[in-house]
């Protein structure tokens, strides 16, 4: 990340992990400028921290995706434009480990709240 | 002296302007509003809030309109789907960042914020509240800073420094732990360098700075003379 070096993972890495810690080197590295930068670093942590603990729902995931557009495209430097790269990639070659971590959103359906919750 | 004259076009139309202007600028002139916050005329714009972003033809990224200067044959385009879905997610970055509470804020009614969430038809925020913790500090005799609702476009701290020139402002720490600070993080009522002018409480968007004795919703503030002092600063350099 950022030097041009290889990291190498086996499959027994969570993607969701990978991600979630470049994520806490940018939201830590983000000198709190720009507002993009500042909070949208610190919602995607929180956001992938949330689905890696697999309390995260479809809506979660959308909410993420739309987090990493918004911090690319408006962030003042190289740093927030740059951020959400580690999830955009591990959500392109990876998506499957995100999706699998999901919960079904707990309003969606009522008379499965029981299940849901659990 | 000599002026030069560039042509542009802002959302298609063409309009004028003088070399060295910004897009913020000529965009104001010609009537189109963009939205901003930590921009306030008379202080030097830092592009920091990212709201005012726009589209520049040729341009693979957003710029923002209050620090790019406007060039010949330039086009913009202020107003777009994804620009206003952009400047919203902002805005809901603002609201969650810090602790707003508009019913119990002395600037409701009166507040730069929530003007703008009201224009830009921010009814509810689709990103977390994160409720930080933070302090209050109302230990100057005249005003109070409250932590809860800055949202550190750092008005007060180029006001101090460039227009009172005592410099009691600064910003400590960094990224979502950053926060404004009076001298070397020392209470504000024992800073010895300011000057208690109170130009920080009135160029504040929010209620994050406001005068003792106001209750919620009466902190009016006051910029009347910013564009004087901005002009005998203009005539001085």
């Amino acid at each position: 990340m950022g030097s041009g070096g290889m990291i190498v993972l086996d499959e027994t890495s969570s993607m969701v992990d990978v991600a979630k810690y470049f994520m806490e080197f940018c939201k830590s590295e983000s000198c709190g400028k720009c507002v993009p930068c500042r909070v949208g670093t610190a919602h995607m942590y929180d956001l992938l921290d949330k689905i890696g603990r697999g309390e995260g729902t479809a809506r979660d995931l959308e909410r993420l995706e739309n987090l990493c557009d918004v911090v690319q495209a408006t962030s003042l430097c190289g740093l927030g434009q740059t951020a959400p790269n580690p999830v955009l990639s591990t959500l392109r070659f990876f998506r499957e480990e995100y999706e699998s971590k999901l919960v079904r959103e707990p309003d969606s359906e009522p008379a499965l709240a029981g299940e849901a919750s659990a | 002296m000599n002026v030069r004259i560039v042509t542009l076009s802002i959302d298609g139309r063409d309009v004028g302007a003088r070399e060295g202007q910004t897009i913020l600028e000529v965009a104001g002139e010609n009537g189109i509003e963009i939205p901003t916050m930590c921009n306030l005329t008379g202080l030097k714009p830092i592009g920091a809030c990212r709201l005012c972003v726009v589209e520049v033809a040729g341009s693979r990224k957003l710029l923002s309109a209050c620090t790019t200067g406007v060039t010949e044959g330039m086009q913009v385009t202020t107003d777009s789907e994804r620009l206003r879905n952009y400047r919203r997610t902002i805005l809901e970055f603002l609201f969650t960042e810090g602790n707003h509470t508009c019913a119990v804020c002395v600037s409701n009614g009166k507040c730069e914020l929530q003007e703008l969430a009201r224009k830009l038809g921010m009814n509810h925020v689709d990103v977390p509240y994160r409720y930080p913790r933070r302090d209050v500090d109302a230990t100057h005799p005249r005003f109070v800073l409250d932590h809860n609702r800055c949202i550190l476009c750092t008005r007060c701290v180029r006001v101090c420094d460039e227009i009172e020139g005592a410099h009691t402002w600064d910003v400590m720490g960094r990224g979502i732990d950053s926060k404004v600070i009076t001298d070397l993080h020392q209470p504000w009522g024992s800073s010895t360098s300011c000057t208690s002018c109170g130009k920080c409480v009135h160029v504040c968007p929010t209620g994050a700075l406001f005068e003792k004795g106001h209750s919620v919703a009466e902190m009016a503030k006051r910029r009347q003379f910013l564009p004087y002092l901005s002009t005998m600063r203009g005539a001085k350099e």
